[in-house]
């Protein structure tokens, strides 16, 4: 029943989607202007990259304007007339010295876009990375992948985060990388897109901001002492197994199986959600009249 | 959400009459699962999905006129993951996005509970079974099956616009819905129903020289369940020989408003190529709750047959510190934070970045007294933070840097740690004179000094309590020595072969601490390797060790002679001080082949995957104390998680293709956590987040035409 309620809701919605090609194919090929005066000359040896282009969000911004593959390549006469491949800005250099003038050469336009406001003082300028490492100019904008995923060409260990059984659902592309980090800088560390790591987390999890009745004093703190933002073998993203973590803390218990491995078996302590099964509200509690138990 | 459809759908029907001629680009994409029983029932392998769906469609459209862009994106259409969104814009004027998003998070299928839910009312008394004392139902078997899931339901909007080249606004809002049912308090549950809005808006000015903009951002908190009653009832009372079991009320995390202010300022093009970089902001967050939240009228008077009123749940008790009685709690967090950095280039080959970092969080809560519970905490702090970052350009591509920082952070109310003064050492080198072959490495020192509060003096002697705190010391604030070291390497050995070797350790020595985390010790090693073996073929492995471990003293308390919170006192057979050390391996391995045939026409995609993790606990009884206790415990979370994925995409024309992915998960767990059903005493388990053995397979056929 499922099955048919789902599709009979999906279909008309498909087929609705499907009266765009018509308008697709309505579109007359002829009425695409033509490539300005130097584009055509580059197309006459790029033709690959001249089609993609045409295809891209800056090709489609620049229609109306005079603005062309020069812009970004620079002057190409002395390249044209040599026929050597050189004398042109190429984005695909591998020249260290040419690849740190590449981000000049896209801040010439943007150099008013303000979420660049801080590339100047970010980690990705600091360590090299330039705008081509990330964004594929010439890529329809149909092509484009999902900005994690070119995160994650990089950042192959939080990758390998991401995999393991309790990570942020970012593989699965309900959470995005930028939701917290802004690639292109901020003044603060790891260029969050906040100043501490619980006001970003609080944005999200707008529950456990509080402010509580009775406080733990980690959690008021960094979220991160106990967590890691990525992923964890460990349940709920915890960085260490519960109880362990709880009792780095609270070392000192009393009672028969204080000690894990009692030979009696398991306690409550260390068996099911360890202290958490109790400690359920250990991210702050509420009710005045429990104390700093954290239980209920 | 049905309007929002009917919204999206009639939008829809009437884009192609205004549109007509434009360039359109678009796919819709079809689809349908098939899934074994284990993947249906399996919450691990269905986390973020919608579990009673299996149909899946995507469609999207790119609308483009000269100057102009419209995009829709549907996705999972029609599941509780679904995505309708809608975007346009006019290049370099503005842009706009709003639509509707589903997250779904689903932790566990099938836990045990002996609860049922009565409108807003756990009633105890699912099954039946024998119990005694206050014991509860043992007879599992007889116990009612529960799924704990949450969903959120997320509708945005955003809009930016540029006045002119320098100047732009913005306004972002959206409104989350939660809903779901998630574990509470041994076997009980929490229905989830909250809602959160957020309205931000945003200003501000970008030339050459100069950046300025201002942030206000309003997030607003419900909790539309501030309270609930958990009632035990009915089931065998009388063999439970109690009477009637008492009632008790849950309470929620309380409804919340929050305030930010930002502040963002950076000036470019200053002497020695210098920018600098301000940016400040001032969060309040507030909640309101009533003092009595959490007691049931009456009191606890019938908690139990025999027992006296449970004086912690008294009102009475509750007084505000001046001794006057508090009907309303008020929580008022502030956070003020500053960050300058000043970063330059006084030469080419030279990076300077100067940095100062301030917050304050204040916090003017309520402060509540209760004889019974003691004094509320009020915790806050302010944290300091200052250094320098130079990096030189050496000849042959090397790059070395040096760091020094210094982080003060001074609390309030946490007598563990009045005080703590890190010092930051930090220097590197970076090398990528060759075309084959580039790394680099970074080692970190920290050295915090801690400085105790009121803990230092607590507790009359070795037989109070409070003795352990002058002891007990938190791996989070206390003095420490810590190691970091970072090193990574990328080979590219021939044309289309690349190596990535990553290697990152952390050493923590917390060298005051009697009591507490005694060590942790965390290294990583990584490798990839990636390969085009010819123009048809890529095939690409990885491999991940995670090794922790962790030391730390403990001790565990007793009665009779020789009690002694002291821990320097000599051990008796239940007084006594143990080190526990947890080591924990986690390897994570797998391999992707990735081929091409039939002109491209035909692309198959083999993965494999595992992660096998092997936890052990020991414990080491001092000399005098228990012969019982403190067994190692060899399965302390061992896992082994296998994943094999094959996926075969078939382009029919140019238009229309079809797809045909498999997916194998295999998880075994071996837990001693999740190996006992009762702890041999009166608390049973509910096997929350322990539906994690099973073997999921399931096969996805999908049909896409692109236009």
């Amino acid at each position: 029943m499922e099955f048919v309620r789902k599709w009979f809701l999906l279909l008309p919605m498909v087929l609705l989607l499907l009266c765009y090609c018509n308008f697709s194919a309505a579109a007359d090929p002829a009425a695409a202007p033509a490539l300005p005066g130097i584009a055509a000359k580059c197309n006459e040896c790029h033709e690959l990259a001249v089609s993609r282009f045409e295809g891209s969000h800056h090709a489609k911004a620049w229609v109306g304007s005079d603005r062309t593959c020069t812009n970004c390549h620079g002057n190409a006469d002395t390249h044209m007339s040599a026929g050597d491949g050189k004398n042109i800005i190429s984005f695909k250099t591998k020249d260290k010295e040419l690849r740190e003038g590449l981000a000049a050469q896209c801040l010439t336009c943007h150099n008013t876009t303000a979420h660049l406001a801080m590339w100047n003082i970010g980690d990705h300028k600091k360590n090299g990375v330039t705008c081509v490492d990330c964004h594929n100019i010439h890529v329809p904008a149909t092509q484009r992948i999902p900005t994690s995923e070119t995160c994650l060409k990089c950042h192959k260990q939080v990758e390998n985060d991401l995999r393991k059984q309790s990570h942020h659902p970012i593989l699965e592309g309900k959470v995005g990388c930028k939701d917290c980090h802004n690639p292109h800088g901020t003044t603060n560390k790891h260029q969050l897109k906040a100043p501490t790591t619980n006001l970003l987390c609080y944005k999200c999890h707008t529950n456990k901001r509080g402010p509580f009745k009775w406080e733990h004093p980690p959690v008021e703190e960094d979220c991160l002492i106990c967590h890691n933002a990525h992923g964890s073998r460990n349940d709920r993203l915890l960085k260490k197994k519960l109880p362990s973590l709880c009792i780095d803390c609270h070392a000192n218990r009393s009672g028969s199986g204080t000690v894990f491995g009692h030979e009696d078996g398991l306690n409550t302590y260390s068996a099911g959600r360890g202290c958490a099964g109790c400690h359920s509200k250990l991210h702050g509690d509420n009710n005045a009249a429990k104390g700093k138990t954290f239980v209920y | 959400m049905k309007k929002l459809l009917i919204v999206l759908s009639a939008w829809m029907m009437l884009l192609p009459a205004g549109l007509t001629a434009k360039e359109t680009f678009g796919f819709v994409d079809l689809g349908n699962n098939f899934r074994n029983t284990d993947a249906k029932n399996a919450s691990p392998f269905l986390k973020f999905r919608d579990k009673n769906s299996t149909v899946k469609g995507d469609a999207a459209v790119s609308v483009y006129e000269p100057g102009r862009y419209f995009d829709v994106l549907f996705s999972d259409i029609a599941q509780d993951t679904a995505e309708y969104g809608l975007s346009g814009g006019k290049y370099e004027k503005y842009s706009y996005k709003f639509g509707y998003n589903g997250i779904v998070n689903n932790s566990t299928f099938g836990a045990r509970t002996p609860y049922a839910l009565r409108g807003t009312t756990l009633v105890y008394g699912v099954g039946s079974g024998s119990g005694s004392g206050n014991s509860k139902n043992t007879d599992l078997d007889n116990w009612g099956t529960i799924d704990y899931s949450k969903e959120n339901k997320n509708l945005y909007a955003d809009v930016k616009y540029k006045l002119n080249e320098n100047m732009y606004f913005g306004l972002d809002a959206n409104k989350v819905a939660s809903s779901g049912i998630a574990p509470r308090y041994r076997y009980g549950y929490q229905v989830i129903d909250e809602d959160t809005t957020n309205v931000a808006l945003e200003g501000g000015f970008k030339s050459d020289i100069f950046f300025a903009s201002l942030k206000g951002t309003l997030s607003k908190f419900e909790q539309n369940i501030t309270t609930y009653k958990a009632y035990a009832e009915g089931i065998n009372v009388d063999a439970y020989g109690t009477g009637k079991q008492g009632s008790y009320q849950l309470v929620n995390d309380p409804s919340n408003d929050s305030l930010t202010v930002e502040l963002s300022s950076a000036l470019y093009n200053l002497p020695l190529s210098t920018t600098v970089a301000l940016n400040v902001t001032r969060t309040s967050s507030t909640s309101e709750s009533n003092m009595s939240d959490g007691q049931p009228p009456g009191g606890y008077a019938n908690y139990g047959a025999g027992t006296a009123p449970n004086p912690n749940l008294i009102a009475a008790l509750l007084t505000g510190s001046g001794g006057d009685a508090l009907a309303t709690y008020k929580g008022d967090h502030t956070y003020l934070t500053g960050n300058v950095i000043v970063k330059s280039n006084p030469i080419s080959s030279l990076n300077t970045t100067l940095y100062y970092k301030y917050l304050d969080k204040k916090n003017e809560s309520t402060h509540f007294y209760s004889s019974a519970k003691g004094e509320s905490e009020n915790f806050a702090y302010d944290k300091k933070n200052m250094g320098l970052d130079v990096d030189y350009k050496l000849p042959l591509s090397t790059k070395i840097s040096a760091g020094y920082g210094q982080l003060k952070i001074k609390r309030e109310d946490r007598g563990d740690a009045a005080k703590t003064d890190d010092k930051v050492i930090s220097v590197g080198l970076r090398n990528d004179a060759l075309d084959f072959i580039s790394g680099g490495e970074k080692y970190t020192n920290t050295k915090r000094e801690s400085t105790m509060g009121d803990a230092a003096t607590e507790g009359s002697g070795p037989t109070d309590s409070a003795y352990i705190e002058r002891f007990n010391r938190r791996f989070d604030d206390t003095d420490k020595k810590e190691k970091r070291l970072t090193a990574t390497a990328d080979l590219a050995i021939l044309s289309d072969l690349d190596v990535t070797l990553e290697y990152s350790s952390v050493k923590n020595d917390y060298d005051k601490t009697t009591i507490g985390r005694l060590s942790d010790d965390r290294s990583i090693i990584f490798g990839q390797v990636d390969y085009a073996l010819f123009s048809w073929m890529n095939i690409s492995a990885f491999y991940e060790r995670e090794k922790v471990q962790y030391l730390s003293k403990q001790r565990a308390m007793g009665t009779g002679a020789g009690f002694s919170y002291d821990p320097g006192a000599a051990a008796t057979a239940t007084t006594y001080n143990y080190d526990i050390t947890y080591d924990d391996k986690v390897a994570t391995y797998g391999a992707a082949l990735t081929m091409k045939f039939m002109d491209e026409k035909l692309k198959t995609t083999l993965g494999y995957e595992k992660q096998d993790g092997d936890g052990n606990l020991n414990n080491a009884i001092q000399a005098g104390g228990s012969t019982t206790e403190g067994q190692p415990i060899s399965d302390f979370g061992d896992y082994v998680l296998t994943r094999i994925k094959a996926r075969f995409d078939y382009e029919i024309s140019r238009d229309v293709s079809a797809g045909l992915r498999y997916t194998y998960e295999r998880s075994r767990w071996e837990d001693s956590m999740w190996k006992v059903q009762t702890d041999g005493s009166s608390y049973t388990y509910d096997s929350a987040y322990a539906d994690v053995n099973y073997v999921a397979q399931e096969i996805f056929a999908s049909a896409s035409y692109r236009f």
